[in-house]
């Protein structure tokens, strides 16, 4: 075997490639380049970088993101998000989606990086999103991305500052990835302590209760009543985001 | 700049090409990149071939099996999964009418289509 194919080995063995697995993929390229007749580096690439490839996360559409040094992830409270947004994005790094847990998930153009700008708003459902993004689309604004009740729009640098956001050697990335302020620790401690209270005070009621009704119809009424408990607070949260989007959004148009 | 461009409109389509080439039967890399470049999309490297064949793998588009040889070393065939087919009936029909739209902005800002270049150069 050849210097590059046991270079190869060495670098598939570190990965966790499996003994088995791993002979078959090197027999195959050692077939492939016996056929060619190619250099083992010229074709693959250098041993590290192609075993990085071979064992890069599987996504058939080229998506393979969990091995690429271009893309970013990083997670900030709802009062830093704007500030870490911009941050990244003077750096050239442009969010693609928010992804389930909150993380902001960015990438940055290899050959042609820019700045990008960001906003934070509140849409309370779907449709308050579509019409954020319809009032804002013509400042250049496209979303990028929604968590819970908070929505994000990105527009690129070249939208404002033309080629000059182009960015000629923009910075590694920092180090950081969590963004949580004095503000949002204490938001966060806060909305604890309401929750641990609440289950405190309602969970023992709640084991309690369909265990002392007296019959079906004081059971259907602790039911309902649970279920009343839980939905109005909801509704409560939903209406004041609503609210509050409107009243900024109303606030927006008129100035 | 024309190869570059080039690289990069086959870097999102070349798992489509791959899972089309399986349509035929089963193959081995080095077939698969020569089909290809028959095809006229030009040489493809192994080094950008195998990942795509692995990442197909690991999602289940196609299958792989390796198979000793009696002289060198052995090859790793591929065949197209069920799933595979589903996913480029799909994604394929989403390429062609991605293609379609290209043309009809290409062709309305002007530019010839590939028949026309031909029959006024030849």
């Amino acid at each position: 075997m050849s210097e590059y194919f046991d270079g190869l080995a060495a670098r598939l063995a570190e990965r966790g490639v499996d003994g088995e697995r791993a002979r078959a993929i090197l027999d195959d390229l050692a077939a492939y380049v016996r056929e060619s007749g190619a250099d083992p580096e010229a074709e693959f690439g250098p041993a590290g970088e192609f075993a990085a490839e071979l064992t890069g996360a599987g996504d058939a559409g080229g998506g393979a993101e969990e091995a690429d040094p271009d893309v970013l992830r990083w997670t900030a409270d709802v009062f830093e998000g704007p500030r870490s947004l911009n941050a990244f994005g003077e750096q050239g790094w442009e969010v693609d989606r928010v992804d389930r847990v909150g993380r902001f998930v960015a990438r940055r153009d290899r050959e042609h990086p820019q700045t990008w700008e960001y906003l934070q708003e509140v849409a309370a459902s779907r449709a308050d999103r579509e019409r954020l993004a319809a009032r804002l689309a013509p400042d250049g604004w496209e979303p990028c991305g929604h968590w819970s009740v908070l929505a994000y729009f990105k527009r690129p640098g070249s939208a404002t500052a033309g080629p000059a956001a182009e960015l000629e050697a923009p910075p590694p990335p920092s180090r950081r990835r969590y963004f949580i302020g004095v503000k949002g620790a204490v938001f966060s401690a806060v909305c604890l302590v309401v929750a641990v209270v609440a289950a405190a005070w309602s969970l023992p009621r709640l084991v309690a209760g369909p265990a002392e009704a007296q019959d079906s119809s004081e059971l259907l009424g602790f039911v309902l009543g649970a279920a009343a408990g839980l939905a109005l607070p909801l509704a409560a949260f939903w209406l004041a985001v609503r609210l509050w989007s409107r009243s900024r959004e109303r606030r927006r148009s008129g100035g | 700049m024309g190869m570059d461009r080039r690289a990069s409109w086959l870097k999102g389509v070349l798992d489509l090409l791959v899972l089309a080439r399986l349509t035929e039967g089963e193959s081995y890399g080095y077939a698969i990149a020569g089909s290809l470049d028959e095809a006229g999309l030009g040489r493809i490297r192994g080094g950008t071939l195998y990942p795509v064949l692995n990442r197909l793998e690991e999602a289940g588009l196609v299958a792989a099996e390796y198979r000793a040889a009696e002289k060198g070393p052995g090859r790793r065939y591929y065949t197209l999964t069920e799933q595979g087919r589903e996913v480029l009936a799909e994604q394929g029909a989403a390429w062609l009418e991605f293609d379609a739209s290209v043309r009809s902005v290409l062709t309305g800002g002007g530019v010839p289509e590939q028949g026309a270049v031909e029959k006024r150069t030849g």
